[in-house]
This record gives structure tokens, sequence and C-alpha cells, in this order.
């Protein structure tokens, strides 16, 4: 569990809560936030900006009522859920004792992502809405598109999401026609490998708020509009007397709480109002498929290891080295050396199915445990998620059983060729 | 050498030496800590730490016999114990010429091949302890038992024994104290011991976490043995099964209210203050996230890979930790108020240097560069006052080699353990076995109770891990089962038998064991003797040990118990007490001699024993050599009977309070 | 010959070797193919055992192969040729116990010493070795100290032993 990381402690990069300083907003925008919010509900700067840049998207982009806003949280618990077996299989597939300093960068952000996985779960039941996780249209395969996950008309009741992604990115960069923007990001099960990295530094581009764009859309734009519905509705309710949060004790015992969930991914925020539901989802889009950790102050550095977003931590995998104090997204990593070693690696086939299994019994049946495993996993989370939050010790233990279930099957080669088998995160008879 | 006067010197970084440090540097004074023990483990800085850590683990893996010592090295300039070499222990074999021990028991003196101990008793002695930084917890099981009332006056109230100077309420806050700091698992309303009235534990007091959880077989346990009766010597008892308080990390306890203990200098008082926050599980010594939890590796004993086991490496870092933080936070002046503490590693203490007024002056220590020389550098080290937490065996040792506490004849003697007796068989089904923290329940029922006046008290631990402790489990099954020995027909087995045939027997192992109290007798002792020293010429411990009377009849009725218990289980017996092995004794029960062996349970205490006079004890009740003003011996050394309990929570309870007689001392 | 041309030689030959040495270990063992390969020990194990037996090892491997060869896995009189021809063989019996042995437990034992159990070396070959023992798993645990099951697994219904 270590690395030799930069050992200079550096204060965090991201922003605090409140208390903040005055926002730096045009006057005009400014001015329309305020009037359209209450003044008991001061707004965080990070908050702030958000809305403004999601104001400035089409009308349709707007979440309108409390259906909707469960839809896209249900979306963002199976987008978090989506990232897990890729970054596991990269993960299973480093060779024992290999490439100790990329599993831990791996390892730092899975946590996190199970982290996240459980803080939407809170946010979505704490306004009332129904978790699903072992359900198969809730249930990722791979290959697949990220974007695909954001890109549904039932979700927002707009026309296309990715249409306005699209807007959105150009409206960032100011009007420019942005070069290379995607219309997906391809995420499957792949070994520890350089493509591996760069569908992960995919996943967690960094978004703008209030700034410059890559011009690609990105999940951080899903999330922006998600948190503008949240406050919005929230605004709304609050200006009438009532709160999108339930009071239901029944529904409050939902939560999952840091005596649930422990380790080193950061903190279960148990979400009962406004306050911690930013806080849940702050820390979701802070660590995670990530804001550009500039548009809160300029010029900050990239030096602390456990606090870096997602990006940049695959970036040092991918650059061979790690940040350290006084770097910036420009800098790139200047600090030491992290080494990779690409080849001692299991040799997994990429997106693994049973099918490639069938000419062995026994090594189907071994990839059968493992999907029965996850199976098992995502109904012990079901249970966590909707009034069992006990289960989650138990979904742990599932957790244990695929790791050591994915190393056998690594090690088992396919057939005669030279590639070998690997976990497949199946649904079990969702296959013919 | 340095001509620093530290405020405190202490000997040993185990959990006593460990606990006083981090409390006397609290609350501002210099202390110097002296380590046998390797360089190596005692590094604190993430990297360091845990390599040194994996090469514990992988020399464990590779151990042929994961005996507690296994995992740590066994150094030349510093020995540990081994229990390996009880087994080359043979009563009718002395190997020692006795030209120079004058003694008329010499023909009872036996070198163990291998052994740092000289035994010298009708029984071996069959413990061990470690002799690396953290000391003998880095393999303890984990058990944090309180003493109960009736322990401490036993003289008293049942004729056996002796009383303490000091009661179960004068400890009480000092217990709370090492609860906290062990970080306890447990559930203080499911804790129904014999003896006991309201306030053992007090109005509304908790655990700092929830219980860890009670094992699979546990739960089969309690579903057929709880509340039955069984017979004993003609009384009638209901059995009681309660988990166990564990040292290791479970779910925070939320009603759980207390910070760490602190100095309060105006009353004199360590007192334990209520936090601010809940309580945090403490993980491992290179990486806090490591370790939240227990995650059942089932080798508590001897390494916990993870370090979710409370070890006093812990106490150790979060010492070193708040003293940077606090001088990383004053500016100026405000830094020479902040204590320190320094550790010396590879430094054995081997004389303690006695000024003509009986104060301590300074104590000698040998510090050596390589583990397997015999080299060294003398070395002194000069404080304020002196503490030596060494180990009892050790304490002792040094106290004889330095001709201390000689007020009375009393250092060395009454060396107590626990002996252990082992009740094994087969259940009916598969009762999931080898899995979790080695016990999580215990039937506390013969821990106190009138019978005290016949025979010794007992505690009886279900364990968790099959046969491992009494058949050398799985490994003798294997061997067994593929020579066809026990198999049906003698079968040799192989293939899909083979696994069919261990997978269902070892599934059904059961095991429990009766840990039976040993009077502090006169004649348990540990001496020195000049012909025998270690490689740096310090002396080994020479050991006389026997079982009495009364504790062998402890012994018996714990056996009986496991019977009963076992008819009523329906678990089919397969104990058996073999007599070719160098513990077994016998025992007269109903008119014939029956036969039994004993086992060491690494809870050796009594050797400096605290008392009411300074005619029949070496330390007072605030663990202060009569002898010596500025010199304190702490440890299991210090106590005086041993109950029914592991001995590690009692002995970090004294720790603080020895720390806090200390820091009265000096202001 | 050339050295490389030689060297390619004996790799051939040990993959060979390998399979005779896998499917030996099926019938030895009771475990798949899979379940062997997943430990990821069986080319350690192979060498080990040729280590300290050398030659007989050899032999043990051919004989395992007329035994499959003529009966097949699956005939009723395979389990017996097995028995009689290796593990009540003189020669072969200490090597196919041993071979049993590395897979179950990552040690390897003198079976000849009279010892007793406590003193027979039981030499565990790596860490690696240990940790990947398949006796654990088939009673429904995990070995001493690794592969972890995780907080209140313990607590937890055993998994029964997975017999195919």
């Amino acid at each position: 569990m270590l690395t030799s990381k930069p050992k200079n402690k550096i204060k965090r990069m991201l922003p605090g809560d409140e208390p903040e300083e005055a926002p730096k907003l045009r006057r005009g925008a400014r001015a329309a936030i305020a009037e359209s919010l209450p003044s008991a509900l001061p707004q965080p700067k990070w908050v702030r900006l958000i809305r403004e840049d999601v104001e400035r998207l089409p009308e349709e982009a707007r979440v309108k009522n409390i259906k909707q806003l469960r839809k896209l949280l249900r979306r963002a618990i199976l987008i978090e859920h989506t990232t897990i077996p890729p970054y596991l299989c990269a993960l299973y597939s480093l060779q024992e004792g290999t490439n100790q300093e990329s599993a831990e960068v791996i390892k730092s952000v899975l946590v996190e992502e199970m982290l996240h996985w459980i803080l939407a779960a809170n946010v979505l039941n704490a306004i009332g809405g129904e978790p699903c996780v072992n359900e198969p249209r809730f249930i990722p395969s791979y290959p697949s598109n990220l974007l695909d996950l954001l890109n549904t008309k039932t979700d927002t009741g707009v026309t296309s999401l990715k249409e306005l992604l699209k807007v959105d990115a150009l409206s960032a960069s100011n009007g420019k026609q942005s070069n290379g923007s995607t219309d997906a990001i391809e995420v499957g099960l792949l070994r520890f490998s350089e493509e591996a990295i760069d569908t992960f530094l995919e996943i967690e581009t960094p978004v703008p708020v209030g700034g410059e764009s890559s011009g690609n859309p990105t999940i951080g734009t899903f999330y922006k509009i998600l948190i503008h519905g949240l406050e919005t509705l929230e605004a709304e309710a609050h200006a009438k007397g009532k709160t999108i949060f339930t009071k239901d004790p029944e529904r409050r015992k939902r939560q999952i709480t840091p005596e649930h969930y422990y380790g080193s991914g950061g903190k279960a925020v148990v979400v009962t109002d406004l306050h911690t539901a930013r806080k849940a989802l702050k820390e979701i889009i802070f660590q995670g498929e990530g804001f550009d950790p500039r548009f809160f102050e300029k010029d900050i550095s990239i030096g602390d290891y456990d606090e870096i977003g997602h990006f940049y931590r695959f970036n040092q995998i991918k650059q061979g080295r790690y940040y350290e104090e006084g770097d910036t997204p420009e800098t790139g990593p200047r600090g030491a050396t992290l080494r990779v070693d690409w080849d001692e690696v299991y040799q997994m086939k990429p997106n693994p199915t049973l099918k490639d299994y069938r000419h062995d019994p026994d090594l189907r049946a071994k990839g059968k445990a493992f999907n029965q495993g996850y199976m098992n996993l995502l109904d012990k989370m079901q249970k966590a998620f909707t009034g069992q939050p006990d289960a989650l010790q138990e979904a742990v233990v599932y957790m244990f059983e695929l790791k050591y279930l994915a190393g056998e099957l690594l090690k088992n080669p396919i057939g005669a060729g030279e590639l070998a088998a690997g976990p497949i995160f199946g649904y079990l008879g969702k296959t013919k | 050498m340095t001509d620093k006067i530290y405020d405190v010197v202490i000997v040993g970084a185990g959990v006593a030496g460990a606990v006083l440090a981090k409390v006397l540097s609290g609350a501002g004074k210099s202390v110097l800590l002296l380590e046998a023990g390797k360089q190596a483990g005692i590094e604190l800085e993430a990297v360091a730490a845990y390599a040194n850590y994996q090469s514990y683990l992988n020399t464990f893996y590779t151990a042929s016999a994961k005996v507690p010592n296994s995992p740590y090295p066994n150094l030349k300039t510093a020995p540990s114990p081994d229990v390996l070499a009880l087994s080359n222990f043979d009563v009718q074999k002395p190997v020692i010429e006795q030209d120079d021990w004058p003694k008329k028991d010499d023909s009872k003196l036996r070198l163990n091949q291998g052994s740092y101990f000289v035994q010298k008793g009708n029984l071996p002695f069959g413990s061990d302890y470690a002799r690396s930084p953290g000391g003998t917890m880095l393999h303890w099981l984990g058990t944090t038992l309180r003493m109960l009332p009736n322990d401490f006056r036993l003289k008293t109230t049942y004729g056996h024994g002796e009383d303490w100077p000091i009661s179960y309420e004068d400890l009480k806050p000092y217990y709370e104290m090492a609860e906290r700091e062990i970080g306890v698992s447990g559930a203080v309303d499911e804790q129904e011991l014999p003896g006991i009235d309201s306030n053992f534990f007090g109005a509304d007091y908790q655990y700092p976490m929830q219980k860890i959880p009670q094992s699979y077989l546990d739960g089969k346990f309690v579903e057929q043995a709880k509340g039955k009766t069984i017979k004993v010597n003609g009384v009638a008892y209901q059995l009681n099964v309660i988990s166990t308080p564990q040292g290791r990390n479970s779910t925070p306890n939320k009603n759980y209210k207390f910070s760490a203990a602190q100095w309060d200098a105006r009353q004199k008082k360590l007192k334990l203050v209520p936090g601010e926050e809940s309580y945090q599980p403490v993980g491992s010594i290179w990486d806090p996230h490591t370790g939240q939890r227990c995650e059942g590796n089932a080798s508590c004993v001897p390494i916990c890979p993870v370090q979710a086991k409370y070890n006093p490496l812990k106490t150790i870092k979060s010492a070193v930790d708040k003293l940077k933080e606090l001088s990383d936070n004053t500016t100026g002046g405000g830094k020479s108020s902040i204590g320190s503490i320094e550790i010396i590693a590879q430094a054995v203490a081997s004389k303690i240097e006695i000024e003509p007024d009986g104060r301590i002056k300074e104590i000698k220590y040998k510090q050596y560069k390589n583990p397997d020389g015999s080299d060294y550098v003398l070395k002194t080290a000069r404080g304020r006052i002196y503490a030596l937490a060494a180990h009892s065996v050790e304490n002792a040792k040094l106290l004889l080699a330095s001709g201390a506490c000689k007020g009375n004849d009393h250092v060395g003697r009454h060396l107590m353990d626990h002996t252990c007796g082992l009740a094994w068989g087969l259940m009916p089904k598969d009762i999931g076995g080898y899995r979790g923290p080695g016990s999580t329940s215990n039937i506390p029922t013969f821990r106190d109770g009138a019978f005290r006046k016949e025979h010794s008290a007992f505690i009886m631990p279900i364990d968790n891990w099959g046969w491992n402790w009494p058949a050398l489990s799985p490994f003798s099954d294997f061997i067994n089962a593929v020579n066809g020995q026990g198999t049906p027909q003698n079968e040799q087995l192989f293939g899909k038998k083979l696994r069919g045939y261990l997978g269902d027997r070892l599934s059904r192992q059961f095991n429990m064991h009766f840990e039976v109290e040993q009077m502090p007798d006169y004649n348990n002792r540990v001496t020195i003797h000049p012909r025998f020293t270690d490689a740096l010429g310090n002396f080994r411990p020479v050991i006389t040990y026997d079982l009495s009377d009364y504790s062998r009849a402890g012994f018996v009725a714990g056996r009986q118990i496991t019977k009963e218990i076992f008819k009523l289980m329906s678990v089919e017996d397969a104990t058996n007490y073999d007599p070719g092995n160098t513990s077994y004794f016998t025992y007269e029960v109903d008119g014939k001699e029956e036969g039994f062996v004993t086992n060491g349970a690494g809870h050796l205490a009594g050797t400096h024993r605290m008392g009411k006079s300074a005619t029949d004890s070496v330390v007072n009740s605030r663990q202060q050599a009569w002898d010596h003003k500025n010199l304190y011996l702490v440890g299991c050394g210090s106590m005086v009977t041993i109950g029914t309990s592991n001995p590690s929570l009692t002995m970090t309870a004294l720790a603080f309070s020895a720390a806090e007689s200390i820091l009265s001392d000096l202001s | 010959m050339n050295e490389a041309l030689s060297r390619k030689k004996d790799e051939e030959i040990s993959d060979y070797l390998l399979e005779q040495f896998l499917n030996l270990s099926r019938a030895l063992t009771g475990f798949d193919r899979v379940d062997l390969l997943g430990t990821g020990m069986a080319e350690p194990y192979y060498r080990e055992i040729t280590r300290i037996y050398k030659e007989p090892v050899i032999r043990l491997l051919f004989e395992a192969k007329a035994i499959f060869e003529v009966y097949g896995e699956h005939h009723p009189a395979f389990e017996d040729q097995i028995r009689q021809r290796i593990i009540e063989d003189i020669e072969f019996a200490q090597i196919a116990k041993n071979i049993i042995q590395l897979w179950y437990l990552g040690s390897y034992t003198n079976y000849n010493d009279p010892a007793p159990l406590i003193f027979k070396a039981a030499y565990i070959i790596s860490p690696e070795a240990y940790q990947n023992g398949l006796l654990w798993p088939n009673m429904g645990s995990h070995p001493a100290g690794a592969k972890q099951p995780g907080f209140g697994s313990w607590n937890l219904e055993p998994q029964t032993v997975k017999q195919d």
C-alpha cells in the first residue's frame, strides 16, 4: 500500500467548502443567479460556477422535475459503476510483485470510484429515489461507450445530451470550433497497457468550468447538469417552504455511513439535505471524472499524490513520472520516476466473454464462477442501497473473492494461443 | 556516548515501553528508549516500515513450523526463546556438566539444543517471547480481557496465591486507557462474567469499536451449548458463551466517547478525556488506510499481515507523529516544552549501575552492528528516572545481573504462565474452521467461583483454527492421508478421494482450550549463571518450572468439562495426550493416575511482583522498586497473580499507571 | 550444435514434459487443469521436483503417460493403475506424494524420515508456493496469513467443499 511517492505534503489544491471568498463573476451573471435563489441557501463558489455554465446551455439541458433528477442520479450510479471493472482488470492483470507503483495509482482511483458509487446512491436515496444496481439494464457490458450512458432521451427529457455536451464544449471554448471532439468514450476490459491508460485518461478528462475547454464532451458536463438540477429544484422547493430531501426515517436509514464504508477512498457522506448533498457530489466531481482543478484558483500546483484528480494520477503512469510540488497541468509531471513495466502483465484477452472459454469446460466454469461472484456482489450492493447498509460488509467479502478468482483466470491461457483468460464481469444468464 | 540526561530512560520497546514513552513524551518529558532488537524493526517511515514488515511476512510464509516467533529474527546478540526447542527437552538426559553448578539439583539442569532458555525444572517452560521492536505483542492473539475483582484478592477470598496491593477498582481507570490505546473491539453488554457487579465496567461504558463478528463455528457452538447445564465435581454449572473483546479493528462504536489519556499536571493524574471526534480505527504503521478492519487473515499468531491487530509499534508511531505535529505547529520558545522520544535500537541493556544511596546512576548497554556477531560497543544511558520494560524474564535477568533489588530474594521468582489444556474433536458437520481471528468467543463460567478454594480457575476460549494448535493440522492430516494413516482401510489417498477426505475432515475439526491460572510459586523462577551467556556475554535465563497441585487440579477439571461439552455436542473426541511429549504430566483422578499435556500460553508474568511490603515483593503498588527510588519495573513481571485473563491488557493498564507515577515523581 | 538451437530444444522438451506433469498432477491431486494453472505454480513445482528427484521424475511422467494412453482417465481401472504403478511403487511413491504436497501445501517432505512430525522437515519452497496451496480453498478457507477473505467473512456460512 505504498509507493515511492513524493514526500512533501502539499495543501489540498481543491477548493474548500464555505466560507468562501466573494465570487469573481461577471456582474450580470452574479446578479442573475443571486436573484434566482433564496438568500437562505448561500452557494459555494464551485456551485455558482457550475450553475453559470449550465445557464449558458439551452433550456432543454435543465432538469425540470424530481423524476428527471432521480433518473440522472441512477445514471450517475451506473457511470460510477461502469468505471470500476476496467480499473479492476488493469489492476488484476499486473503480475504479482511487479509495477507496484502503478498498482498503487490504480488502487487509489479505484477506491474513490467505489466511494463515488456509494455517494451517488446516498444522494439518490436522500431525494427519495430507488437505486438499482443488480438488474441487467443497470449492469454495464463491455466494451461500451460511456457517452451513450449520458445520451438518453428519457433521462433529462431533452433531445440528446450528447448534442448538449457538444454545445457546452463549444460555448466553453468561446465559440471556437473544437478539434478532435469525440462522440465516444470507449471503455473496455483491458489488461494493464498503454491503450488501457489512454482510455482511463479519456474517462477522467477534466472539464473546464467557466474556463477553457479541450472541446471534448465529458462526464463532468453530465454532473454539471445534475448539480444544477439539484440546486434549482431544492431552491424552488425551499421557496415554497419545502425540500426535495426525504424526511422519512425509514428512507434515511438507507444511507451508507462511514461506519459501513472504510478505507482510503475518503469518507462516506450521509446525505440528508442540500449541504450534505453538495458535499457528496463535490467529492465525486473533484476527485473523479474530473473538473479542471484550476477553475477555483489560478496556477494551482499538483503536488499531492493523494489528492490530485484521477486524470493527473493516471497521467503519472503514462508519463512515467510523479507530479511534484509546483507542477501544473501545463508542465506535466516533473517529479520522481514512476517505473512502468508494460511487459510484466498477464496477457488477458480484451473484453473476454464466456464464449471465448467454450472449448474448455473447466475454464468456462471458472469464468462463470467469477460472474457468479460479481452477481453476488451486486446483490449485496443492492441490499446495502435499499435499506440494509450492513450488507456492504458482505459485498466486501465478494470483492476479495473476485480478486482471487480473477488471478486464477489470468494465469490460464485460452486454448493454445498467446492470450490469457480474464474476468468477464458479465451478467449471468445474459450470455446465450 | 552522549552526556545527555533524559527525564526517563526506558529499556524495551514493547507495549509497556511504548505506552510509557507515549505518555511521558506527551507530557513534555524527554525519553530515551533502548531496544535490543534490530533497527529495521523500529523504522517508522512508510517505505522502510513496510519493507521490514514484508520481510517478516515472507519469513512466516516459508517457515515450516509457524510458531509464534517464526516471522521475527532470532538474533545471536539478543536471542529469543524457541518453543520448538522444547521437543529436545529430556528429563532423563541432562546434557550439561555440573562442575561449576554447585547446587544440589544439578542433575536436572538441561540445556536444550537451539534454545535460549536453560531449563532445570520438573516440567519445561513452554512459552516464548519476542525480542524485536514492538515486543511480544507482535504475535499476541489480541484477546483483551480485564482481570476480575476476585483475582486481586485471591488469598483473602479463597485462601490461595496472594493478594495484590491494589484492587480492581484502583486499576479500572487504567484499563479504560489501555482499551483506548489498543483499540478494543467488543460488546460490553455481552460480558456476563462471574463475580462482577454492575460497576465492573460502569454505567454506559463502551468499547471503542463494536465486537469482532463471532465465527460461524461459534454460532454452531452457542446453538448447542449455551444455557446447558454440566456437572463438575458434583456441582452443576450453566454454560455461558460470550463474545471475546479483542485488540483488532472492527466497526467503530459511535457511542464511544473518549480521546487519548492526558496528563493533568495540577491533579497529578492521567485522565481519559472525552473526545470531540468519533473513534477512528488505527491502521498499519506504513499506511493508515490499511488494516482499518480485521480482514480475516487467520494468522493473528504469529503475524497480522495488514496490522488490523494492535501492536505496540502503532503506539510508538502515534507518539512520534504527535510530537512532530506539535513541533511543526509551535514556534520559538514554546518548542522547549515539547517532549521527545529518542530510540536507540540494537542496544542491549546489560547492567544497571547503582549509587551507594541506592539510586540508579546509569544503565550500561551493549550496542551491536552485526546481529549475528559478537562485537559491541559498551555505552551508557543516564536519566532522572529509569524504567525497565524489557519483559518479565529480561527485567529479572537484568536486575540479577546488576545486583539490584537485593532487599529480598524475590527477583526472578513467582514466574507464572497460564497452563493450557487443549481438547479437540470432529464435529458432525462442516463448521467452517480455519477462518477468522484465532478465537472470537469464550466460556467465562469457570473464571471465578467457590471452586477456587479447591482448584485453579480457568477460561475456556473456543478456537477457530481447527486442530492447528493441538495436532499441527492441516499439515499432519495431509501427511497421514497420503500415507494411509487413519484413513478408511488405511488407504493411501490421492486424487479426488484425497480432496474429499481432507475437505470433510478439516472443515469439521474443532478445538477448544482451557487456560488455567497458575499460582505465584516461590520455586518457579528465572535466574542466571555465569556459565550461560549469549554472544554479547549477556546472561541467558535459567528457568525452573513446575505445576502445583492446585493448577493440576484446575487442569483436570477443565479437561472434564470439555469431555462433557463434547458429549453434549456430539463431538467425536480426538484428544490425545502423548506420554512421549516433554510437557506430559500426571495427576490422580478418581484414584488413578491420568496423563495430560500442558502447553505454554506465552503469558509470562510475576518475576518482580508488586506488594504491600518491601519484604515480600520487589516493587510497591506504584511499580517503583522498593530498593531504588528512581527505578520502575513495568510489565507483566509486576503482576502478583495472573487470574484467567490474557495479561496484555493488564500490562498495558499497569504501564499507564506507572507512567502516571513517574510523571508525578518528575513534577 | 549451436547454443541457441540447443536451448530451444530444451525448451521444447520441457514444454512437453510440463504437459505430462500437469496430466499426472491432475490425477494425483484431483484438481482440474484450470485450478492447477490458476496457482501460477506449475513451472516452479516441476522445476523443484526434478531438482530433487532428477531422472526418476521423467520415468514417472512416462509411466503416467502410459496409463493415460492405455486406459484414459475415465476408465474404471484408471485409478487402480495410478495406485498400483505409482502410489504403491517403491521408486515413485515418494515423488508422487511430494507432487501432491507441492500443490496442496507448497512444501516438500522427506517421507522416509522416521522423525516425529514436528521435525519432519516440511520445506516450503517459496512464499508464493505457500500462498497458492490448494488444500486451503478445498476446505472453504485460505492459507493462514494470505488471500484474506475480508471483514466478517468468518461469520458467514462456509462455502461447501468444491467437488466437480
